[in-house]
């Protein structure tokens, strides 16, 4: 039978317990078990992702643990996407807490999510990047997110020249 | 549905984790120019309408350097777009000046396809003239710009659009939906008149005033009138476009409204949801017509009840046609 509990190496060399419930939310390590049945004693190395980083995952999958799986639905899915815009508003208190960190660290977890193929975590670090975004003139987005501003002023002539276009001609 | 996302996504997701495994910060540059170059590649390859490959031209020898992306460089590309897909218009064309990166990436068609078909949920799809990033924002001019020359300020639209009221004593007109396109095969208005002396609705083409043109060409419509009100002229259909000669009876209450057939070119009149008859026809729908009514009086009213009626918009095989198939392909020109 197998253990309740899996234990992972991040990439600071820290071995870390997490039970296996938690760690099936994770799609890359679910299906890294479901490849190695009965080598579970072995620690599964996660060479990208940090302690830190492994941990604040960890907290989120312990809220979300009985959240009803996602839905399939691989073709309504597709079609929604199509015809609808996304909607990015974050809806559970406790993720609003959870979001409210350092952008390095926001970053940090998004790419964790995506490695580890957490979907819920997944998609709520990118809406609260998204409303980030929103609503923030060019010169806010640039300061805040530390961006630099590389475009010439042919670029921005193009631009207008563009947008000029598109109100005038046809 | 080999969209354009999903062939990125499965080809360069997992170049992306490769890479990342073994990623020092001293090559990162280098790296994720490469990958982004091959990111680029696949976009190209899998347009065929050309639009893309324009856009493409324009920076595609230039190095990106992602490093300008500050706290946001660590992300590789696809994660970004991602993002972006939960961004409104405004937002996309704030990111658009931000940066080059930013630039190339925020106006591309797999962000403004959906948001166009959201936002303008009464505007058929059409095929886009340039790109879905044009289409969207001259819909949306368009709009802005008839309201802007044409809107009475003596008519309001009150209760969510729905109530329109007229507080001066002149004829005013006001639009009511969205303009028409040549592939809807016909589209229907209704209202409930509320209050009011006289009343016209119709449709315009998108030069049509008030000051020049009436009564005169661009004008397809009727008024209508209170029983206890002389009609100033008989009641018939016009082929023509020089009068608004026709003529009809109602009472308050009543559910009056009109119907563009665009494949016959028929203007028809509806009242209690029973056909009265045809108020023009033979009228070129080949330019797009703008819904609009028009009260007299003071605090006439009607409520606009939009509806489809039995109308359709757009023909069965088309509708199915086009949902069979990726977005880049859906709007190559035939």
């Amino acid at each position: 039978m197998a253990s309740e509990s899996i234990s992972v190496t991040t990439s600071d060399d820290q071995t870390i317990q997490l039970s296996r419930k938690h760690a099936q939310m994770s799609q890359t390590i679910n299906s890294m078990l479901e490849d190695s049945v009965g080598a579970d004693q072995e620690a599964i190395p996660l060479p990208n992702v940090s302690s830190e980083v492994l941990k604040k995952v960890i907290d989120w999958c312990t809220h979300h643990e009985n959240d009803p799986a996602p839905v399939e639905k691989v073709k309504k899915l597709n079609k929604k996407r199509e015809y609808k815009a996304k909607n990015s508003t974050i809806s559970d208190e406790w993720d609003k807490n959870f979001v409210n960190a350092e952008l390095r660290v926001i970053v940090d977890i998004l790419l964790a999510a995506n490695y580890l193929d957490v979907k819920g975590l997944f998609e709520l670090m990118c809406k609260h990047i998204a409303n980030e975004l929103k609503g923030k003139t060019p010169d806010q987005i640039r300061e805040r997110f530390g961006i630099q501003d590389d475009l010439t002023e042919e670029d921005k002539a193009a631009m207008r020249k563009a947008w000029g276009a598109t109100k005038n001609d046809s | 549905m080999a969209t354009w996302n999903s062939l990125v996504q499965s080809r360069a997701s997992k170049d992306i984790r490769r890479m990342r495994h073994r990623e020092t910060p001293g090559n990162s540059t280098s790296l994720w120019a490469e990958l982004f170059h091959s990111v680029k590649h696949v976009q190209l390859q899998d347009d065929t309408t050309g639009r893309h490959a324009r856009r493409d031209e324009i920076h595609r020898d230039e190095d990106y350097d992602l490093s300008s992306l500050g706290a946001l460089q660590v992300l590789p590309l696809e994660l970004l777009d991602h993002v972006f897909s939960f961004l409104d218009y405004t937002s996309l064309c704030n990111l658009a000046s931000v940066n080059r990166l930013f630039n190339s990436r925020a106006d591309m068609d797999h962000f403004w396809r959906p948001l166009y078909t959201s936002s303008f949920e009464n505007t058929v799809l059409r095929e886009p003239v340039r790109d879905w990033k044009d289409e969207f924002i001259y819909t949306l001019l368009w709009d802005d710009e008839w309201n802007e020359n044409h809107k009475s300020r003596n008519l309001l639209l009150k209760g969510e659009g729905k109530i329109a009221i007229d507080k001066g004593y002149e004829w005013s007109s006001i639009q009511i939906g969205r303009r028409s396109s040549q592939e809807f095969v016909q589209k229907s208005w209704r209202f409930r008149v509320l209050e009011t002396v006289g009343l016209m609705i119709g449709f315009v083409e998108d030069n049509w005033t008030w000051s020049d043109s009436y009564p005169g060409t661009g004008y397809y419509g009727c008024s209508v009138r209170l029983p206890s009100t002389t009609p100033s002229s008989s009641k018939r259909a016009n082929k023509n476009t020089y009068s608004i000669a026709y003529y009809e009876v109602f009472s308050r209450n009543d559910v009056i409204g009109m119907t563009l057939d665009t494949d016959k070119g028929e203007v028809k009149f509806v009242c209690n949801d029973e056909v009265r008859g045809v108020v023009h026809y033979d009228i070129d729908t080949h330019r797009p017509l703008v819904p609009i009514c028009a009260l007299c009086g003071p605090y006439s009213s009607i409520e606009v009840i939009h509806q489809m009626g039995s109308g359709k918009w757009m023909k069965q095989e088309e509708v199915l046609k086009r949902e069979g198939l990726p977005a880049m392909l859906q709007s190559r020109p035939q």
